[in-house]
């Protein structure tokens, strides 16, 4: 594999960034660190590239132990948030700094060098910047000079910290695809950081989410958003409903639905569902609750419904409008609740719901 | 990949510096601040400790010392407070109005800055001259000025000024114009907006520009001998006497009033940094 | 905008203007009127005097030699304070601004205290006839010292505002530890760098009274400008004292020219400078 970590602990001061954490990133995979901020992500990722020390926990890089290793011989390229270009130099020069500055009996000729930018800045379709200064350029040409630099070195792992978060959204939608793309022709393994989960799921192989310096889960999108391992994660990746629920005898009471088995201690439970998991049928075939009110939103209907005893706001759930137009309803009729998908976790748990 | 180990089988790593130099730059750093700095002012120190506390104490409250150093603190502190006016009023007015040269004013404020003090000095001891441009005006007045403690305050002032104007500049700066409009909104007047909402914001900071203002002036010299006449009891400055101690050889006389001085100025630096810390928390407060 | 609040606007810049005219410009100009009170041939005399001319070099001398020490000084120290972290930093700070809190005279004092007759070295130097204090080594030493924060003021807010971004990438990109020096940091903070000389070599070449304590006056040998000047003034020669002031006044003028030139290229400097331009001007 090309990335791997074991009992990584790092503490600023008092502050716990990260605690004991492993994972590993097999070659050729594109993967994210998912996490609130604050969650350790990034200093995760600074800790691979040897920018950071951790307190204990080792680094490997291609197979190889890189914990000691200092962070200009570790072959990987790291992609700032801010991109940090040199703000004095062209972006051809940017992009010819890593070859420019090895010893001279490694470094290409001034020929190659010329040819090796001229590729990269094609590969990133900005042939037409490279004598210009980062100051002179629109923030998404800026991620992808940054780029440019990093590959020119021919990194065996990139590793991008928060690569789309400070652009706008209709240049950060391009760029995600455009990174996709490029990973998929250039094949190269990479890391990046994001608090965006939409962000980590469309570009990444397979996601690990943070929360207080511990991985929660890692997986492939699919598996992290339908089988979220903690309450948590149900939360962090999408919108999250909680309903009262409570176990006893190896059964699971939620409301006044039929008991189903589920093994496990006496007591509480967290029940949590996602908005399109919420089915309306008619009333008798499920939790009896009563349409507070129904919107369209854009290809979605949303329908509040306020549950017979449950606690707090009403429940939001979400359909398509197909399937609102097969059976629709009214604010004020009483309807039937049931959920074709929940997860139950338990109730002292840390993390919260929504999201 | 194998079982995460337990953390315990690694030593407590010290951490691996990541932009080199760190030691070299450090100990550089260190050993020429030491060399040029500390070490010679210890000796300061030591030299006072020779003397024993009486001698010290027979030294510091001389009638001579005593109105050297109240000569030094009052003068600077008038000047320092007809600063935190005169300061306010240039930085307010090089902030909020734009009029023709005003990058070019802005500048000239840091001249007394740039000006050797001794070219102050002379200078300014000519312009308050009897028969100088202000001299001959303010004579006319009966006002005298050179050669008198009037005239200290006069070169402190001229010192002193852009002290406060450069503290309080930024601030008036980064100060939401919005949150004064609103003010107007609610039916502030003008005064009671500068009063409310201006005066408060740059509080710490015109208190900083008074403090750095007090702590030139009491060790300020150049400017201020030359206009000063330097008669002992009356216009006689402690840096001044400290000179004369030297020249007459009394190094241990010399010694005990820089020790007042010195450590008077090292508790003015220390509260400046403590109000200039307060300034900036309160700076960022307000404009982020 | 009221009428009234336009007539405030004017009396308020009014007499901002004319107190600055008065109380700033009104010496300034005078010490060009003195200096040219008897037209131009006695002012170029007085410039041309060889007790002038010898203390112009050994001005210029003097800051030759403290100003790039204080620039390597000023660099390594915000290498180590704006690059690294470490216990005591703040600390380390009060005390590279320790100088700007010191009267001149007690920085001069210091070095009489250490290397005069009666000093820690007194009579060791005087064994091995080496002369620090009433001499040219002492008026270094004395100008080193309260010019010593000015490069390391400048750079030190300079590159923390400036972050470690850059040279991380370039460390990640394979630079060794002096090609992120001298590629990436030195360009980004050359006009700082730049600024900060200008300052220090102003103060190096204006100061008096450090140097005054430790010079002994002695004409043609241990004189520098500003020390010249006062002679000149004592001996009842106005004229040619305001001569030799109107040289130290145009620098003053040159410095303030360059500085405004360098915040407008650099608009970065202006809000890193400003605020350090004030703790540095502490010092009397």
């Amino acid at each position: 594999m090309s990335i791997a970590v074991e009992g990584i602990r790092k503490r600023f001061g008092d502050y716990v960034a990260l605690d004991d954490v492993a994972f590993e990133v097999q070659t050729g995979q594109l993967a994210a660190i998912l996490g609130p901020s604050g969650c350790g992500k990034t200093t995760l990722l600074r800790i691979i590239a040897g920018l950071e020390t951790p307190d204990a926990g080792r680094v490997f890089l291609q197979g190889r132990e890189a914990t000691e290793l200092p962070v200009a011989r570790r072959r990987v390229g790291f992609v700032f948030q801010h991109y940090a270009l040199f703000k004095h130099m062209t972006v051809f020069d940017n992009v010819a700094f890593g070859l420019a500055v090895r010893p001279r009996r490694d470094r290409p000729s001034r020929a190659t060098i010329r040819a090796k930018v001229e590729e990269l800045l094609a590969l990133v379709q900005l042939e037409a910047e490279a004598g210009r200064r980062p100051t002179q350029l629109s923030g998404g040409q800026r991620q992808r000079v940054a780029l440019a630099r990093a590959l020119a070195v021919e990194p065996e792992v990139l590793l991008l910290d928060e690569p789309f978060g400070a652009l706008d959204t209709q240049v950060r939608q391009e760029l995600r695809r455009w990174l996709r793309r490029l990973h998929d022709a250039l094949h190269f393994t990479s890391l990046f950081v994001t608090h965006d989960q939409a962000e980590a799921f469309e570009v990444a192989d397979s996601v690990l989410v943070m929360s207080r310096g511990r991985i929660e889960q890692r997986g492939t999108p699919e598996e992290v958003y339908d089988a979220p391992a903690t309450a948590f994660v149900h939360g962090f990746v999408g919108t999250t409903l909680e309903v009262p629920a409570f176990r006893s005898g190896g059964q699971l009471a939620i409301g006044p639905l039929p008991r189903v088995a589920d093994p496990g201690p006496d007591g509480e439970v967290r029940v949590v569902v996602r908005p399109e998991d919420l089915v309306l049928g008619g009333v008798g075939t499920g939790w009896p609750g009563r349409v507070v009110r129904v919107r369209m939103v854009g290809p979605l209907v949303h329908v509040d419904v306020a549950l017979d005893g449950g606690t707090g706001d009403p429940l939001v759930a979400e359909l398509p409008v197909e399937r609102y137009r097969a059976g629709p309803v009214a604010a004020g009729d009483v309807v039937g609740v049931r959920f074709s998908r929940y997860r139950a976790y338990p109730a002292n748990a840390h993390g919260g719901g929504g999201g | 990949m194998a079982a995460v180990l337990p953390v315990a089988t690694f030593p407590a790593r010290t951490p691996r510096r990541v932009l080199p130099g760190f030691g070299l730059s450090l100990g550089y750093t260190i050993l020429y601040l030491s060399l040029i700095v500390l070490i010679p002012l210890v000796a300061i120190f030591t030299k006072t400790a020779e003397l024993g506390w009486d001698r010290f104490v027979h030294v510091i409250s001389s009638p001579r010392v005593v109105a050297a150093l109240a000569l030094s603190f009052g003068t600077a502190g008038v000047a320092a407070l007809f600063n935190a006016f005169a300061g306010l009023l240039v930085a307010w007015v090089l902030t909020r109005y734009d009029f023709p040269a005003r990058r070019l004013v802005d500048a000239l404020v840091d001249l007394p800055f740039a000006l050797p003090t001794a070219v102050a000095g002379i200078a300014l001891t000519a312009v308050y001259a009897p028969n100088g441009p202000l001299g001959r005006l303010l004579g006319a007045l009966g006002i005298t000025v050179v050669y008198t403690p009037l005239g200290i305050v006069a070169a402190l002032v001229f010192i002193g000024l852009p002290f406060v104007v450069r503290m309080v500049q930024p601030v008036l700066e980064e100060l939401d114009r919005e949150v004064e409009e609103a003010a107007r909104t609610l039916g502030a007047g003008p005064r009671q907006v500068f009063a409310r909402i201006v005066l408060p914001a740059v509080w710490p900071a015109l208190l900083t520009g008074f403090a750095l203002a007090f702590a030139r002036g009491i060790g300020e010299y150049g400017s201020v001998i030359f206009i000063a006449g330097n008669m002992p009891m009356r216009s006689e400055i402690a840096p001044l006497l400290i000179v004369t101690k030297l020249e007459q050889y009394e190094y241990a006389s010399a010694t005990a009033i820089a020790v007042v001085m010195l450590v008077i100025s090292f508790v003015l630096l220390l509260a400046i940094n403590a109000l200039q810390a307060w300034s900036q928390r309160r700076l960022s407060g307000t404009a982020r | 905008m009221s009428r009234v609040a336009h007539g405030s606007r004017r009396l308020l810049i009014g007499v901002a203007l004319l107190y600055l005219a008065v109380f700033l410009l009104l010496p300034f100009a005078i010490v060009f009127g003195e200096a040219f009170a008897h037209g131009v041939a006695t002012y170029v005399a007085a410039l041309t005097d060889p007790a002038a001319r010898s203390a112009i070099v050994l001005t210029l001398t003097v800051a030759a030699i403290a100003v790039p020490l204080n620039l390597v000084f000023g660099v390594a120290a915000a290498w180590a304070i704006a690059r690294h972290d470490f216990r005591g930093k703040s600390a380390l700070v009060t005390l590279i601004d320790l100088p700007f809190a010191v009267s001149p005279v007690i920085s001069g004092l210091i070095y009489v205290l250490v290397f005069g007759a009666n000093g820690w070295f007194g009579s060791w130097l005087a064994e091995h006839d080496v002369r620090v204090i009433f001499a040219v080594p002492g008026i270094v030493l004395a100008t080193i010292f309260v010019t010593f924060p000015f490069v390391a003021r400048e750079l030190i807010p300079l590159m923390q505002l400036q972050g470690r971004d850059e040279e991380e990438t370039a460390l990640s990109l394979g630079a060794s530890g002096w090609q992120v020096f001298r590629r990436v940091t030195l360009p980004n903070i050359r006009w700082g760098l730049l600024y900060g000389v200008l300052l220090c070599n102003a103060r190096a070449m204006g100061e008096f009274g450090a140097v005054s304590v430790v010079s002994g006056h002695v004409r043609g040998l241990t004189n520098t400008m500003p020390l010249h000047v006062e002679i000149l003034y004592n001996e009842y020669n106005p004229t040619a004292a305001f001569a030799v002031a109107s040289l130290l006044a145009l620098l003053a003028l040159v410095t303030l020219a360059a500085r405004a030139m360098l915040e407008a290229r650099e608009p970065d400097l202006r809000h890193a400078t400003r605020a350090v331009q004030v703790a540095q001007a502490t010092s009397p």
